[in-house]
């Protein structure tokens, strides 16, 4: 119940912190910056994917547990600040469908964090109860391996958060390349 | 893997048709204003991909030479602004995009960025009456000089300052401008020339006014008369009279003064200053003074001797 609070409130603190910055750039008459937010957003959410890279061991350089908590604070941090640059206006769809596929690509985020730390707590739980009773290795191996299943959950979220991902960035180099097509260069 | 491939592709495509079946409602960043709403599906009517917004495409349908003279579609006196028109003929830069804009909504107000004055030729710029002409206030204050800059700023019309400097020796009439302002008190129903109002008030600041008696004349204990005591009310305040008092006769104040071989003893306060008869400011007055005392002394001494030669005798 604490994590999916937890979970929660990282989401809705993320919408409010990017109300609130919107709002206080407007106050000040600087509410031109957030048309440059976005990419500083865009290069903090790319700069996130560093950890998918090392997943996939395009890269060998980091260690994958620093990769992957620089992963979810980065992509937090760029979620804010593009939701200050898009603020609340309803002028186009490529872009507003690239904003929605952000949320939902981040709320998945979330989701993932919290499968992946059920199933490792509840790994670890299981290991020291088996030892406990006097299990035997081989026999708390035949444990674990349907209680594996938890990891399969993870896997199977993959299989939402990966295309998820595409969507956004569908959209989002749409939103890019028209932007550098028609901008007033 | 595949999935994700997959998903990447069709989202691809379908943002590409919705580009395609309205490039407006797909990537358009602000309503345009008012008089571009037909322009809503020709993104290109204004945009050159790659290259920005050129100048060229606006002069496509505003001709030059012809802004402000009518709109673009039905070039005439219609909508004919004079201003607008002088405007756009002495800008520096050629580039709209200097001071217009677009997609931040509907009314035309919102198309044009926050202008200032040094997007104008500098000879125009110091021309205020180049485009101002017809709101310049048609008051005596405005007809004394062509140089709105003396008193206007650019930035704020409304925070005129003005200042006496502008006028001319000739032009600086109090009473010309200030007229009703002057207070209707009888001290001040006395002065009728301009002078009158310069001896008390400065064109800086009117009030407080600066009148000090001590200047002409010091108040003493034999001195706390009323104003009318030495000056008349027909005749004003720059006239006095010392006679006014008892202590003063003329035929006294005459015969005392030739004594002294002082001549000129009409203005009495040009040497007494203030009631004590042994302090006067004028130095001619103090050298006769001092001659006339020196020859007292010199008399007294004579006397003495004389007397001093009788006794002996």
């Amino acid at each position: 119940m604490k994590k999916t609070i937890s979970s929660i409130f990282i989401f809705i603190l993320m919408i409010v912190s990017a109300i609130v910055l919107d709002y206080l750039l407007h106050l000040v008459g600087l509410k031109q910056i957030g048309r440059y937010l976005g990419i500083v957003g865009t290069i903090i959410i790319l700069s996130s994917f560093f950890y998918s890279l090392r997943k996939r061991k395009i890269i060998s350089f980091g260690a994958p547990k620093k990769l992957l908590q620089n992963h979810e604070f980065l992509g937090w941090a760029g979620t804010v600040l593009i939701l200050i640059h898009s603020g609340i206006h309803f002028n186009a769809i490529i872009p507003w469908i690239a904003m929605i596929s952000m949320l939902i690509v981040v709320a998945s985020g979330l989701i993932g964090k919290f499968l992946y730390k059920e199933a490792k707590d509840s790994l670890n739980h299981l290991r020291i109860e088996l030892k406990n009773v006097g299990k035997s290795e081989e026999e708390i191996e035949r444990e674990l391996h349907y209680s594996a299943l938890m990891v399969s959950a993870m896997q199977q979220w993959r299989r939402v958060h990966l295309p998820l991902n595409m969507v956004l960035v569908s959209f989002a180099i749409w939103h890019i390349a028209t932007i550098l097509l028609y901008w007033r260069w | 893997m595949r999935s994700t491939h997959i998903t990447l592709f069709m989202s691809l495509l379908i943002a590409g048709i919705i580009f395609w079946i309205s490039p407006y409602y797909a990537i358009n960043p602000g309503t345009l204003s008012g008089g571009h709403e037909k322009l809503k599906s020709e993104c290109s009517a204004c945009h050159s991909p790659g290259s920005g917004i050129p100048s060229e495409k606006c002069l496509t349908c505003h001709r030059e030479g012809e802004i402000g003279k009518g709109n673009s579609a039905d070039v005439g006196i219609k909508n004919s602004n004079q201003k607008n028109f002088l405007l756009h003929k002495t800008l520096v830069s050629e580039d709209c995009k200097t001071c217009h804009t677009e997609h931040n909504g509907f009314g035309r107000e919102n198309a044009t960025l926050n202008f200032t004055h040094t997007m104008l030729n500098p000879d125009i710029n110091r021309n205020c009456q180049a485009c101002h002409l017809q709101e310049k206030p048609n008051t005596d204050m405005h007809s004394y000089s062509d140089k709105c800059g003396l008193c206007h700023i650019q930035e704020d019309w409304q925070k005129a300052k003005f200042s006496h400097s502008i006028l001319t020796d000739a032009q600086l009439i109090c009473r010309t401008c200030h007229n009703k302002d002057a207070p209707q008190s009888d001290f001040h129903k006395t002065l009728v020339n301009e002078q009158s109002c310069a001896e008390c008030h400065q064109t800086s600041a009117w009030t407080p006014a600066t009148f000090n008696h001590e200047k002409h004349f010091v108040f003493d204990s034999n001195h706390q008369s009323k104003c009318s005591t030495c000056h008349s009310m027909t005749d004003g305040y720059t006239k006095y009279t010392c006679f006014g008092c008892h202590e003063h006769q003329p035929e006294k104040i005459a015969r005392k003064h030739k004594e002294e071989n002082i001549q000129n003893f009409e203005n009495c306060a040009k040497c007494h200053r203030s009631g004590d008869e042994d302090s006067t400011f004028n130095e001619n007055s103090n050298s006769k003074r001092k001659k006339n005392s020196e020859k007292k002394e010199k008399h007294h001494e004579s006397g003495e001797r004389e007397k001093e030669h009788h006794e002996d005798d």
